[in-house]
């Protein structure tokens, strides 16, 4: 039962893909909604990104030199894996976890308090494609400007490890500086800027269609929106699986 | 005109509308009432297309929209206008921006006759000055307005109004049906306005559709309900304690003129 009810809000989504993927009613109309959803969905989001890939970038950087006891370990290895951890991984799928969290509540609670207090309808009985009025704006804003967002956090993240070169006696600055120069593949940014598209098109997607098929009233709009936030999250973690394999296989 | 033909629909295998069959006539209001669950909200967002009903016709002016492609459906959608229980207005826009929204999608306008045609549309409704507020700073009288301006800012051929008077102090309940009755003979528009509130079905309606259970139980108008022999419209229309009282003081002079003559 629960396989065929996975299998029908596939279709679903699938069915809402195709609605949204239409050309806009008016193209001015689309620019000015896509600038809005930019400023919501990443300007809004850029200090989130800021704290986290700072302290995170410190963090990684105290615990790698914290547990590197080896003493044929060189030092500059701590710039390297903090480099890398936010390269590989952090920058990309676990920043994307954290904005699937505040920016897919944000969309699935908005378009779900839209469908509930009969705006969706509204836009419908006036013949404006909806799905296509709402969500699209959505998609675009996040695929162009999340990789915007993981390039800052990775930038970020090497900085709060820089700081804590800087301020604490763990080790030298130029050390650190050696460090993450090292051993760089050029690749790594890449691989972690095709997941970011990946990731912002799921979070925009999945979160848009839990808001867009709220029945009910506000209990029923929050529901979908930690839906939306926990479904995006498991597909999000799922997909970095399946990209991590094919990308640096 | 809009004509409604052998209209059949069900969910989950209960039918709640039962070859249903009206008539809603042009430059005229007309009213569909009933109790909640008789099936007036299925049946109108059958006809506006938000509901594909089972089998029956909905012909616009002759157009069944049933049987009509998506690009027609969206062309006819422009010539209607809606008015929706709660509004419906957008959160994120002005009152102005709501009322230029339908005229923004769909109109070539420069912005500058779109703002006037806007401006027109809330003055017509009585809303000069609050255009540059937002749905949440205004009452709910005040957005029912707002809705009404925008549903007419396109010029539509046919109007629907769902509930127009739900969650109205009586006063702002008949101005909002006063609007309605003036903008309907004005623009000789197609209403249709979904209620169950009888000081509008006396005050505005001209052609009333009394739906009972997903049947259409009776038609007539405001002139005509009161002196109904139907007993289930009765019971619906004489539900309340002022309905009862008129009832009594109704058929109290009609059992003295009998003795006087």
């Amino acid at each position: 039962m629960a396989l065929i009810r996975s299998i029908v809000k596939l279709g679903a989504y699938i069915l809402l893909l195709k609605k949204v993927f239409a050309i806009p009613e008016k193209w001015s109309v689309f620019f000015k909604s896509t600038l809005n959803e930019i400023n919501k969905l990443i300007i809004n989001s850029i200090w989130i990104v800021v704290i986290i890939s700072l302290f995170i970038g410190a963090v990684i950087t105290i615990q790698t030199q914290l547990n590197m006891s080896s003493p044929l370990m060189p030092r500059y290895t701590v710039g390297l894996a903090t480099r890398d951890v936010l390269l590989l991984e952090f920058s990309s799928a676990i920043m994307c976890l954290i904005l699937s969290g505040k920016v897919g509540s944000n969309i699935a609670s908005e378009i779900g308090t839209m469908r509930v207090t009969e705006q969706i309808d509204a836009l419908d009985i006036m013949g404006v494609n909806s799905a296509s009025y709402l969500i699209l704006p959505k998609i675009v804003a996040m695929v162009i400007f999340i990789p915007l967002l993981v390039i800052l956090s990775m930038f970020t993240g090497i900085m709060g490890g820089y700081i804590v070169a800087l301020f604490t006696d763990m080790l030298p600055v130029s050390t650190y500086i050696y460090g993450i120069q090292s051993y760089f593949v050029e690749y790594y940014v890449w691989y972690s800027i095709i997941k970011s598209v990946v990731f912002a098109f799921i979070i925009a997607t999945v979160s848009s269609f839990y808001g867009f098929r709220v029945k009910g009233g506000a209990l029923e709009v929050g529901q979908a929106s930690t839906d939306a936030v926990v479904m995006s999250s498991i597909i999000v973690l799922l997909f970095d699986v399946i990209l991590t394999k094919i990308l640096l296989q | 005109m809009i004509e409604v033909k052998n209209l059949i629909k069900s969910f989950e295998g209960q039918e709640v509308l039962h070859d249903v069959s009206c008539l809603f006539e042009e430059g005229q209001n007309n009213l569909i009432i009933g109790q909640s669950g008789s099936g007036k909200t299925v049946l109108m967002k059958c006809v506006i297309g938000l509901i594909r009903p089972d089998s029956g016709e909905i012909l616009y002016d002759g157009r069944d929209l049933v049987t009509m492609n998506g690009k027609d459906v969206k062309l006819l959608r422009r010539e209607i206008g809606m008015l929706f229980q709660g509004s419906a207005l957008f959160d994120s826009m002005t009152v102005e921006e709501n009322v230029m929204f339908p005229l923004t999608m769909f109109s070539d306008d420069t912005l500058r006759n779109r703002v006037k045609r806007a401006l027109f549309c809330l003055d017509r409704v009585g809303l000069k000055g609050a255009e540059s507020k937002y749905p949440s700073e205004i009452s709910g009288g005040m957005q029912k307005r707002v809705a009404i301006a925008r549903a007419i800012a396109l010029n539509p051929k046919y109007l629907f109004c769902d509930e127009p008077n739900s969650g109205l102090d009586p006063q702002t309940s008949i101005k909002i049906d006063e609007l309605i009755n003036d903008i309907t003979k004005e623009y000789n528009i197609t209403t249709v306005v979904n209620t169950h509130d009888m000081n509008s079905v006396l005050g505005i309606g001209d052609n009333i559709i009394f739906l009972n259970k997903g049947h259409k139980e009776w038609v007539g108008d405001k002139d005509t309900i009161l002196n109904s022999e139907n007993k289930e419209l009765n019971n619906f229309v004489f539900a309340s304690p002022l309905f009862k009282r008129i009832k009594s003081e109704l058929d109290a002079d009609e059992a003295s003129l009998s003795l006087e003559k």
